[in-house]
C-alpha cells in the first residue's frame, strides 16, 4: 500500500515488541502472579469477545458461560473421569465452542439488547444447571483437580502456569488475526455493518454469526479450562455475573474490533481494579469508606474513558499515532 | 496483498520474539519461588480468614486472635528462636476467593504451614490443594471431611459439627426434651453436616425431630420457617447456621416459648449483641474456653486465662469462640512446630499427627486416622443471661468428672 500506511506500522509494532517482552519478564518479578494468571486469563475472553462485539457487532453479557463450561469439563474430566490433563485442556475449548454452536442457533436469532439478555440468561442457566446437577459439582462444587502436567512433568507452582497462559493468549492473538484478515473475516464485518446488505452481497450471515460465536466461546472454554487448573476449584460461585460485565467493560475500554483491544481493555481494567483495590483495603481508612472509593473511581474512570474515547484506547492511540506520523510525513516532504 | 504480507511476516517475527522469551522463562522458572523454610529468617504462617462478606464475624475474631497470640510468642522469644510470621489473606466468605488465595500462599515455599478459612465450604475446598501443595493445614472451622485423616495434610483444629450435635443431644436427653425441630443452613457443609449428626444423634437418644428445614445463608426473612416451628409445639429449636441469619431466626422467635438452640457459631457477641433480648436465655453448645472464668481452677483454666485475660485487657469483653479458636489454631501449629524442631512442611505434618496438646479449646489428640481431635468433653453448653455466656448447671455438673486436662 502507500508509504503512510507502511510508517504507521513501525511504532505499533514497536508496542507490540515491548507488550511482548513486558509480558514475558512479568511473571518473574511479580509477587502476585494470581492477578497476573487472572488478567492473562481476561485477555483471552476478552479477545473473543472483542471479535465477536466488535467484528461480527453481536454482544454478549454472559461469555462467563463458556468459561464456566470450559472449566467444568476440566473439572468433570479429571476428578470424575481420571482423563490426562493435556486432553481435557484442549476438550474445554472444544466443548465450549460446540456448547455454543448447539445453542447460538436460537440465541443468534435475538439482535441486539435482546442478544445480550440472552446471553446473560444463558449463563444463569448454566450457573443454575451447575449448582443443581451434583456431577456438575452441585452446590459444594468439585475441588481436587490435579495439577496441570504433561507426562511425568507437573506444573507444582505458579509460575509455569502463567507462562503457558502467556503462550495460549499469544496463539489466541494469531489465530484472531488471521481470521480477521481472511475472506471470511471481511465478510463478518460487512455483517457487523448491516446484516441486510451484507446477506444481499452473498455473505452467509446466519453461519457467520455463529461461526464467530463459537470461536469466542472457544477462547472462554480454553480460559476456563486453564482456570480450573489453576485454582482446582469450580462451583457457580467461580463464575459470576459481574465477571462477564467486566469483560464487557474490558472490550469496550480496549476497542471494540482491534485485535489488540482485548489485551490492553484487561491489562488496564484489571490493574485499575487491583490499584483501587489495594487502595481501599488500606487499614487506615474507615471500612465504609473503602467500597465507596473503590466503586466511586472505577464508575468515574469509566465514564470519562468513553467520553473521552469511546471507540476504546486502542483506536485512539492508533489514530493519534497516525495523525503524528502523517503530520511527520507532511513535515519531512516541505 | 502487500500490506497482508507484510503484517503476517511482522506477526511472525512478534511470535518469534515472544517464544523465545517464554523458553528462557521456562528454564528459568524451574527455581520455584520463596526462600525455603529451612533457616535462621522467621517461621512464616499463612492465614485465610473471612475478613469481610457474611462471614466476616468469624473472621474478625480469628484475626485478632491469631495477631495477640504471635506478639505474645514472639514477645516470649519465638518458636526455635525464630520470630513467627503470619500473613493474613481475606476470602470476602467466598469459596472461590479461598482456594485462590490458599494457593497464592501455598505456592510460596517460604509458609511452612496455613491456617485455613473458618468458612467451612471454604476450608473443605482448599482440602486437595493441601494434599498437592504437601502443606500442613489446620481448619479455624469445624472441617467432617478432615477428621478421618485421609487426607494427610489436612486438620481440623474446631469440635466438628458431628460432636457439636452428639453434645447438643446429650443435653436435651438429659433435659428430658422429647420432640425437637431443627432448622440449618441448607447448600452448606456446617449447616447439612450438622443437621445430619444431629437426627442421627436425636434417633439414638429416642427424640423425635419434628421440623427439618433448611434455610438460605443469605435470607432476610424467616416468617415461613418460624411458623411452622410454631405450629409444631416443639419442646425446644435447634438452629444450624452462622452469619446475620440465626440472629434473625431469634428475632423472629421472640415470645413464642419455644426454648431456642444454638450452635457455637453463636458463642459471640456478634451474635449477641445484635439479637439484643431475643437472645436472653438461648442455650447453646459452645467451645469450653466460652464459659471459661467458671471452670474449675488447673491446667485448662490456666491457658484460658493466659490467652483471655490479655484479649479482656485489649478489647474491654470477653473472647468470642472465634478468638479462641484462632488462638489455638496457632498453639497447634506451634506445637507442632518445635515438636518437628523443624519449620520443614513435612515434619510440621508428621508431628501434627503425633500431637497430643492441651489448649484454650480443650485437648487434641491427633493420629494418623484422627484429624480432629477433639471429643464431646471440649465442648460446654451455655445459656445466654444478661448478654452474657453462663455455664449451665448440667455442663458445671460435668466440669466436675469430665474435663479436658
Amino acid at each position: 500500500m502507500d508509504r503512510v500506511n507502511l510508517r504507521s506500522v513501525n511504532p505499533r509494532n514497536v508496542l507490540v515488541v515491548v507488550a511482548a517482552v513486558a509480558g514475558c519478564v512479568a511473571p518473574f518479578v511479580m509477587g502476585d502472579l494470581t492477578f497476573l494468571m487472572r488478567m492473562l486469563l481476561a485477555a483471552i475472553v476478552v479477545t473473543g469477545l472483542s471479535l465477536l462485539m466488535g467484528y461480527a457487532g453481536q454482544a454478549s453479557l454472559g461469555q462467563g458461560a463458556f468459561v464456566a463450561v470450559g472449566a467444568v469439563t476440566v473439572a468433570v474430566g479429571t476428578t470424575r473421569w481420571g482423563l490426562p490433563p493435556l486432553l481435557v485442556l484442549v476438550a474445554a475449548p472444544l466443548v465450549a465452542g460446540a456448547f455454543a454452536a448447539l445453542v447460538g442457533v436460537p440465541l443468534l436469532r435475538l439482535r441486539g439488547h435482546y442478544l445480550a439478555f440472552g446471553t446473560l440468561a444463558l449463563l444463569l442457566m448454566v450457573q443454575t444447571a451447575m449448582s443443581t446437577f451434583d456431577f456438575l459439582g452441585g452446590a459444594f462444587g468439585i475441588s481436587g483437580i490435579p495439577a496441570f502436567g504433561v507426562g511425568g512433568s507437573v506444573f507444582t507452582d505458579q509460575r509455569p502456569y502463567v507462562l503457558l497462559a502467556l503462550g495460549l493468549l499469544a496463539l489466541v492473538l494469531f489465530v484472531t488475526h488471521r481470521i480477521v484478515d481472511s475472506r471470511f473475516g471481511r465478510g463478518i464485518r460487512a455483517l457487523a455493518g448491516s446484516e441486510t446488505a451484507a446477506e444481499s452481497a452473498g455473505v452467509p450471515v446466519m453461519r457467520g454469526k455463529l461461526v464467530i460465536f463459537a470461536l469466542s466461546a472457544m477462547y472462554a472454554g480454553l480460559a476456563g479450562g486453564l482456570s480450573a487448573f489453576f485454582t482446582p476449584y469450580v462451583s457457580p460461585d467461580s463464575f459470576p455475573a459481574l465477571e462477564s460485565f467486566t469483560y464487557v467493560i474490558m472490550a469496550v475500554v480496549g476497542g471494540l474490533g482491534t485485535l489488540w483491544g482485548g489485551v490492553v481493555g484487561a491489562v488496564l481494567v484489571s490493574t485499575l481494579l487491583q490499584v483501587l483495590n489495594l487502595v481501599s483495603s488500606q487499614p487506615q481508612l474507615p471500612p465504609t469508606l473503602g467500597p465507596i472509593l473503590q466503586y466511586a473511581t472505577y464508575g468515574g474512570l469509566l465514564v470519562l474513558a468513553l467520553l473521552f474515547m469511546p471507540r476504546g484506547v486502542v483506536p485512539a492511540v492508533q489514530s493519534a499515532v497516525t495523525r503524528a506520523d502523517s503530520r511527520r510525513g507532511r513535515a519531512g516532504r516541505t | 496483498m502487500a500490506r497482508l504480507n507484510e503484517e503476517v511476516t511482522m506477526f511472525k517475527s512478534r511470535l518469534a520474539v515472544i517464544a523465545v522469551a517464554g523458553v528462557l522463562s521456562l528454564s528459568a522458572c524451574s527455581s520455584s519461588s520463596g526462600t525455603p523454610t529451612e533457616g535462621s529468617g522467621p517461621i512464616k504462617i499463612g492465614v485465610v480468614i473471612p475478613l469481610t462478606g457474611f462471614l466476616s464475624p468469624l473472621g474478625a475474631g480469628d484475626k485478632a486472635a491469631i495477631e495477640q497470640e504471635v506478639e505474645a510468642i514472639n514477645k516470649a522469644g519465638g518458636v526455635l528462636g525464630r520470630d513467627l510470621e503470619v500473613t493474613i489473606k481475606d476470602d470476602k466468605s467466598d469459596v472461590p476467593q479461598s482456594v485462590t488465595e490458599y494457593n497464592q500462599l501455598a505456592a510460596d515455599r517460604s509458609y511452612s504451614a496455613i491456617l485455613s478459612s473458618s468458612f467451612v465450604s471454604a476450608s473443605t475446598a482448599v482440602g486437595p490443594s493441601a494434599e498437592s501443595n504437601k502443606l500442613p493445614t489446620v481448619a479455624l472451622g469445624p472441617v467432617s471431611a478432615f477428621a478421618d485423616g485421609s487426607n494427610p495434610y489436612a486438620f481440623t483444629g474446631v469440635a466438628i459439627p458431628e460432636v457439636y450435635a452428639q453434645a447438643m443431644v446429650d443435653y436435651l436427653a438429659d433435659q428430658g426434651y422429647k420432640r425437637l425441630a431443627i432448622a440449618y443452613v441448607g447448600d452448606d457443609l456446617y449447616g447439612e453436616i450438622g443437621n445430619a449428626a444431629t437426627l442421627a444423634a436425636a434417633k439414638e437418644a429416642g427424640i423425635d425431630v419434628v421440623v427439618d428445614e433448611a434455610f438460605d445463608q443469605t435470607g432476610t426473612d424467616f416468617s415461613p420457617l418460624v411458623a411452622k416451628v410454631k405450629a409444631a409445639a416443639p419442646d425446644g429449636f435447634l438452629v444450624w447456621g452462622a452469619g446475620p441469619a440465626p440472629v434473625i431466626i431469634t428475632k423472629q422467635m421472640e415470645g413464642s416459648g419455644i426454648p431456642l438452640l444454638m450452635t457455637g457459631a453463636q458463642a459471640s457477641q456478634l451474635y449477641v449483641e445484635p439479637a439484643g433480648a431475643a437472645a436472653e436465655g438461648v442455650t447453646m453448645t459452645s467451645s469450653i474456653a466460652v464459659p471459661g472464668r467458671e471452670l474449675p481452677a488447673g491446667p485448662l483454666k490456666d491457658l484460658v486465662g493466659a490467652f483471655a485475660d490479655p484479649w479482656v485487657e485489649a478489647n474491654g469483653s470477653y473472647p468470642p469462640q472465634f478468638a479462641f479458636d484462632g488462638a489455638t489454631g496457632v498453639q497447634l501449629l506451634v506445637a507442632a512446630i518445635e515438636k518437628a524442631g523443624s519449620a520443614d512442611r513435612e515434619k510440621v505434618r508428621d508431628a501434627l499427627e503425633d500431637l497430643d496438646v492441651l489448649t484454650p479449646t480443650g485437648r487434641f489428640t491427633f493420629s494418623s486416622d484422627d484429624h480432629a481431635g477433639l471429643d464431646t468433653d471440649a465442648v460446654a453448653i451455655v445459656t445466654i443471661t444478661d448478654g452474657d455466656f453462663k455455664t449451665t448447671e448440667y455442663s458445671l455438673a460435668r466440669f466436675q468428672t469430665d474435663l479436658p486436662s
